[in-house]
């Protein structure tokens, strides 16, 4: 089924046939037996409620419809008739509660899913592993990150935490905005979109370290320092070219950023084309990943709620976060 | 004669701003320099703990361990920081404990009994962590000591440097020992 057979009335029906389990061979035997004994026996409940939620948004769609079509109508005589002149822009904003009220049905099964089914996939990783919509990280902790872009709004989404490898882990989505003001207008700004990772750390640390994307030699040159933390000179050409680092001590951002994890974050910094940053401080590393995705999401409404797909890519977008712990060397108790 | 003036007047400030630039090079180098005596005086402190454990296991390393307590003694002794020379020798003998104390650590492999020793094994975790730290000063005061030098080296800044009495300062080398290529072949027959 598709957006445009839904709407046109294609029968929907519960779909059982499963689809498939994606993961590395070396891992599928395991992920197969988790996924048999823990998620497939939410599957049942789950796509009746799908169904459910389907037909409750058709039901609702279709209504709608025939209100906005029958208001259309009666607008179109008495514009015509000349007893209203009503802007078509309210006719939009009609619209709105309508397509709420026809929305809410979905929602509601999204949000079960990510209530009931979604701690059970994280679960995968570790028995500690928690997933939360409602928790979030201390916002002013990550302020004094001084990683932070300016912002006026800050909205967290999904929140991850779990220990791997004895490395305590908080994943966090967050989008930064700003108000701009234009010639005429206040327009939202999204000035960072994507993932706040924190990590444990076996180095203690008093400082603040902070590795920024590279801020250009003429910046470089007119400023030797970033919100009070001064510029450290590292000996790698390769990763001054990439970043500029400040600390608060110069010898300890030297102990922490090794050339070893110089070279490390480089790895990294490709594997997610250079939009990484992160800062040493408080006893953890914040690195901080810009990206578009959207992370840990269900997948089509219209596809069985086998919990297949979304257990194969969260298992996939997992895998990538534990590869960073794995590249930065952060779960063996040597230099970073 | 107006121009003149505005001439001299541009020399003396670019001039004074080039002293103050040599300074605070120097400066740079000298808070470089008292973070690696903070780190050899940890380092100091940290080795007759070693030197106490090991000496109840290490019978046949006695000279070692002497030679060790005699760097010890040595390094910790003051030096004079305005001396080049001074310095050169103070780090050099630093370096020289820590291919001591690397030898020691290497020896610790044939006792057994010494290296499965609690103490022993949490003495020599803290130890690695401060020569990490050492490693990092060392890192840091050798970008500060690149940057002094060709300060003083490069012209004009040669001539401000010798009317300011600011000398070159040694780099924090690794021991000749630890540079030679190592021959494999040794370890093979």
């Amino acid at each position: 089924m598709n957006p445009i057979s839904f709407i046109l009335g294609a029968p929907i029906k519960a779909q059982r046939q499963p689809q498939r389990l994606r993961a590395e061979p070396e891992e599928l035997v395991q992920f197969k037996a988790y996924y048999e004994e823990h998620i497939e026996p939410l599957t049942r409940k789950f796509e009746n409620h799908r169904v459910a939620s389907l037909k409750a948004l058709r039901g609702r769609l279709y209504t709608s419809l025939g209100i906005l079509l029958g208001l259309a109508l009666l607008i179109l005589v008495f514009s015509l008739s000349g007893y209203l002149d009503i802007p078509w822009v309210f006719f939009i904003v009609l619209c709105l509660p309508f397509g709420w009220w026809s929305y809410r049905p979905l929602k509601r099964y999204k949000r079960d899913v990510k209530q009931e089914v979604f701690p059970k996939i994280f679960r995968y990783f570790g028995p500690d592993f928690i997933f939360s919509t409602s928790h979030n990280m201390s916002l002013t902790q990550l302020k004094r990150s001084k990683l932070l872009p300016g912002y006026d709004n800050a909205k967290f989404d999904d929140y991850v935490q779990g220990t791997y490898k004895g490395v305590e882990i908080a994943i966090n989505e967050l989008c930064l905005t700003k108000q701009v003001k234009r010639e005429k207008s206040t327009e939202t700004e999204t000035v960072f979109r994507g993932v706040m990772v924190q990590l444990s750390s076996h180095k203690r640390f008093k400082g603040h370290t902070v590795v920024v994307k590279n801020r250009g030699g003429l910046v470089n040159f007119l400023s030797s320092s970033f919100k009070r933390l001064n510029r450290v000179k590292l000996e790698d050409p390769r990763f001054e070219k990439q970043f500029d680092v400040f600390s608060s001590d110069q010898i300890e951002a030297r102990y922490l950023l090794t050339l070893g994890f110089m070279e490390r974050l480089q790895s990294l910094a490709n594997l997610f084309s250079g939009k990484i940053q992160c800062a040493f401080y408080e006893d953890k590393l914040l690195i901080m990943l810009q990206s578009g995705d959207n992370r840990f999401e269900l997948g089509s409404i219209f596809n069985g709620a086998t919990f297949e797909y979304e257990f194969s890519q969260i298992n996939r977008e997992m895998k990538q976060l534990f590869a960073m712990i794995e590249v930065l060397k952060l779960d063996q108790n040597i230099g970073f | 004669m107006e121009g003149l003036l505005l001439g001299l007047g541009l020399v003396v400030i670019i001039t004074y701003l080039w002293y103050v630039s040599l300074i605070k090079k120097r400066n740079a180098v000298r808070e470089a320099l008292s973070g690696i005596d903070v780190q050899l005086k940890k380092r100091a402190n940290l080795v007759p703990n070693i030197l106490k454990i090991a000496q109840k296991f290490m019978d046949h390393e006695k000279s070692l361990l002497t030679e060790i307590t005699a760097l010890r003694t040595q390094v910790t002794a003051g030096y004079d920081l305005n001396d080049a020379d001074a310095i050169k020798e103070h780090l050099g003998l630093a370096e020289q404990l820590n291919n001591k104390m690397g030898q020691l650590m290497v020896s610790v492999e044939n006792y057994p009994e010494l290296k499965s020793d609690k103490t022993m094994v949490q003495a020599m975790t803290t130890y690695s962590e401060v020569e990490e730290h050492i490693s990092a000063a060392r890192r840091f005061y050798n970008a500060a000591v690149s940057e002094l030098n060709n300060a003083v080296e490069i012209f004009p800044g040669s001539i401000i440097a010798s009317m300011a009495k600011v000398k070159v300062m040694p780099f924090y080398e690794a021991d000749e020992a630890s540079k030679t290529p190592i021959d494999a072949s040794d370890y093979l027959k």
